[in-house]
């Protein structure tokens, strides 16, 4: 710039610039004694924290991940299952950065402190990240925070010992063979109840509904969260309403475990996640506490795709020494069974003429028996009422007048015996079912070919399948798939598609009344139409619903069944690319024990639209379990004129 | 005596909330996650059942919670002291008024010691509900408001059962 002084102008700008450089110097200046006295102003005990963490590595810890539901991608990236952002205390940084989130949680445990109980200071928040951050840091004082609240809550649930449940299936809905699982923190009653022992449940949170449930449920559209709730709310919900057997199988963790749950509980409570139906459901979300617990447990990693709860009951009961025992709570249908059994029958028929329709005459004729065997009767016809009508259903006025009327008959018979139940016999904890899934290796012959077929099979349970742990009638299969080889012709083809199989076989008796129904989707060769296999794959969907009963004599290891059918495919080897028709299935199956079962199923279906016919199926098949895990089995089959004979063997995973 | 006292006090503050709850439709035990068993899927649309139906069929039964109010529990899910009788006669009442009549079993003895019973004077408490059956469940309609008020009264006329 010429120091030249033309009208004062060049001497401003001289001016400006000397006036704009002392600015900057002086805002420089400024800022770096800000930042001084910022590193002031945090605390020592901090700054030591820091560095000593960093020293550790402590954001590398593997059980730093673990408390974090941190999970490793196959480029090396981390990533937090947890989407809730009052989760982090690093901001949304702390889902993908488990460095940045260690150091904001050290940070905001010297956070000022905390008066009201409504806010949770963050030492009181994340109870177990302190937990583990003060046993990792010994030379470090972190401040001291009051945590009433929690205090209050964990002396409140002061749990003994932990165990998990298992709620197993229910009367004709095979899915309920998937099964739930949930915790339950003992308090070790004197008494030896357990009913106000609380639990640990993660369920979704149901806000939006109708049609968009599927969907929103296997996408992650609903938000799951944790609660506790004392035990007798689950004993209503899957003892009585379900009538659900619940397994408890108690696990043996120490003082120090236990602490490590329930601090590491306390903050999921307070988070909320994405639930996905099929892979991050209730199930899933008990095998990070226990992990936690007890690290070097290794449960979560293979439920990342599809986690079924009976699958993770199973990894928990074969983890060695996890499992201390196992007991069992019966459900008010497996009660009213066993008590039933006790009954002769003229008294079983007294008990259920109270129970549906009650009069003089039925309690004349009780009122006639001894009084022991009066209590027999009017116990088990309460059962019986509570089992059609339900618990907490509307129950019309006039069953409830009944139920009134007998349980005033019951109140004058003094209570001298306890109730002695049997439980299922052991053998059939439910964790010793075979694996939910199935790869299968067969060879078989038909007319015009001999063939391979590979098939796997996702879940879950077939009646030829080893019934031990599974409901004996119950079918469920979810993606299946099976391909086969022609050796004449050198083809490779779908054989199958199934997405979905459901048989559901429930016997009748006078007191049981439940109606058997089947339903399919998916796609299948239409061998009826006699042409090469490859060629025939039609989309069909089918369903129906019928009676099973036992057959007399056989008592419960034989049962027929007849079912009426609806029938409907697309393909384009049909005549019009399609058929719908109805018929009739008819079936026996006969289980020789667990591991030996017989099933010979015929159906005839008339399809008066599209491509018209008629279609006479015929299948045997008997099978062998060999062991937990494998099983052997033929089956013989013929669609109209097309026949076969197959040999297969199964390994479950 | 102090246990009982307390007893009748919740009763009383709790019996017309209840009753207006229950009116409007909402609990205000549920939020200990209740509400789910006592009013089940009923309190969902046709669509929410059928969706919920078909989730049912493909993979297993579905939890879901439903929370609504929290007077009967701390916000941290834990069953507040002095509802705890209250709570556990609403949730199990269809157990105990079965169990009362018989005079024995798990729900009743559980809850003969929330009313403050020590576990030595529980069977004296059981045999009292058996013979007074008829004064606690009047007729087929007794809610578990009016289940506790009628113990109220009467558990104060015999101070020897729980003194």
């Amino acid at each position: 710039m010429p120091l030249i002084n033309i009208t004062g102008t060049r001497f401003f700008y001289i001016n400006q610039s000397i006036v704009k450089h002392l600015k900057l110097l002086i805002l420089l200046s400024l800022g770096f004694s800000a930042s001084a006295s910022c590193e002031q102003a945090r605390p020592a005990e901090l700054l030591e924290a820091l560095r000593e963490a960093e020293q550790q590595k402590l954001s590398a810890d593997s059980y730093w991940h673990q408390l974090l539901h941190y999970r490793r991608n196959m480029w090396g990236r981390y990533r937090s299952d947890i989407d809730d952002p009052h989760f982090f205390l690093s901001g949304p940084r702390g889902q993908i950065d488990p460095a940045a989130e260690l150091k904001a949680t050290l940070e905001s445990f010297f956070d000022p402190p905390v008066t009201s109980t409504d806010i949770l200071h963050p030492q009181c928040k994340f109870r177990a990240r302190l937990s583990w951050l003060k046993q990792k840091l010994p030379e470090v004082t972190f401040p001291d925070q009051d945590c009433s609240r929690f205090d209050a809550w964990r002396e409140h649930i002061s749990p003994t010992s932990v165990s998990l449940v298992f709620a197993s299936y229910y009367l004709n809905n095979p899915a309920s063979m998937y099964g739930h699982t949930f915790l339950k923190l003992n308090r070790g009653d004197a008494s030896g109840s357990t009913l106000l022992d609380y639990t640990i449940n993660y369920a979704a949170r149901v806000d939006l509904g109708g049609i968009l449930f599927p969907v929103l449920g296997l996408s992650g559209g609903y938000r799951g969260e944790f609660a506790t709730m004392p035990f007798y709310v689950k004993v209503q919900q899957y003892n009585n309403s379900e009538s659900r057997d619940l397994w408890e199988y108690h696990l043996n963790l120490n003082q120090e475990e236990i602490t490590r749950l329930i601090d590491h509980f306390w903050e999921m409570l307070h988070t909320t996640k994405a639930y996905f139906f099929l892979n991050k459901n209730c199930s899933y979300e008990m095998l990070p506490l226990l992990e936690v617990a007890r690290p070097g447990l290794h449960l979560s990693n293979r439920f990342q795709y599809r986690t079924i709860p009976v699958d993770t009951l199973r990894i928990v009961a074969e983890a060695p020494g996890l499992v201390a025992r196992i007991d069992c709570r019966a459900s008010h249908l497996t009660k009213m069974l066993a008590a039933r059994k006790k009954l002769r029958p003229q008294e079983r028929v007294l008990a259920q003429k109270l129970a549906l329709r009650g009069s003089q005459s039925t309690e004349q004729e009780i009122r006639a028996l001894p009084i022991e065997r009066q209590v027999c009767v009017l116990d088990s016809s309460h059962n019986l009422l509570k089992h059609r009508y339900g618990f907490f259903k509307d129950i019309p006025s006039e069953v409830k007048e009944r139920e009134q009327k007998l349980l005033e008959w019951r109140s004058h018979i003094p209570s001298t015996t306890t109730e002695n139940v049997e439980l299922p016999p052991l053998g059939t904890y439910p964790h010793l079912g075979h694996g939910s899934g199935r790869v299968t290796l067969s060879a078989g012959v038909s007319r015009e070919q001999s063939f391979e077929e590979v098939a796997v099979r996702s879940a879950l349970h077939d009646l030829n399948d080893r019934s031990t742990a599974y409901f004996r009638g119950s079918q469920l299969e979810m993606f299946g798939l099976k391909y086969r080889t022609n050796n004449q012709r050198g083809k490779v083809y779908l054989e199958q598609l199934s997405l979905i199989d459901i048989l559901s076989l429930s016997p009748r008796d006078e007191w049981l009344k439940p109606r058997s129904w089947k339903f399919h989707l998916g796609l299948d060769v239409a061998k009826d139409l006699d042409r090469n296999p490859e060629g025939s794959l039609v989309a069909s969907t089918n369903g129906g619903r019928g009676r099973t009963t036992t057959i007399p004599g056989m008592g419960e290891k034989a049962v027929i069944y007849g079912l009426l059918i609806g029938d409907a495919a697309v393909g384009s080897d049909f005549d019009k690319g399609y058929r719908w028709g109805i018929g009739g299935m008819s079936g026996i199956v006969l289980h020789g024990s667990p591991s030996v079962q017989f099933h010979f199923n015929a159906s005839v279906l008339r399809y008066p639209a599209g491509h018209i016919g008629n279609v006479v199926r015929m299948k045997f098949t008997p099978s062998l379990a060999l062991t937990k895990m494998s099983s052997v089995r033929l089956s013989f089959s013929r669609e109209n004129h097309h026949q076969e004979a197959m040999a297969s063997v199964n390994v479950y995973y | 005596m102090k246990k009982l006292l307390a007893l009748s006090m919740a009763a009383l503050v709790m019996a017309p909330t209840l009753v207006l709850a229950k009116e409007g439709g909402a609990h205000p035990m549920a939020g200990c996650g209740v509400g789910y068993v006592l009013f089940g899927h009923t309190k969902n649309n046709k669509g929410t059942q059928i969706g919920s139906a078909l989730v049912s069929w493909l993979i297993g039964p579905v939890t879901s919670s439903m929370t609504s109010g929290t007077s009967g529990c701390t916000d941290d899910g834990a069953v507040k002291f002095v509802y705890a009788a209250e709570l556990f006669a609403e949730v199990n009442l269809p157990s105990l008024k079965q169990e009362m009549a018989m005079g024995q079993g798990e729900f009743v003895s559980t809850f003969a010691t929330l009313l403050g019973a020590k576990e030595r004077q529980v069977p004296a408490i059981l045999v009292y509900f058996q013979q007074e059956y008829k004064t606690l469940f009047p007729q087929a309609d007794v809610t578990s408001t009016q289940l506790m008020g009628t113990l109220s009264r009467e558990l104060a006329k015999h101070p020897e059962l729980l003194g």
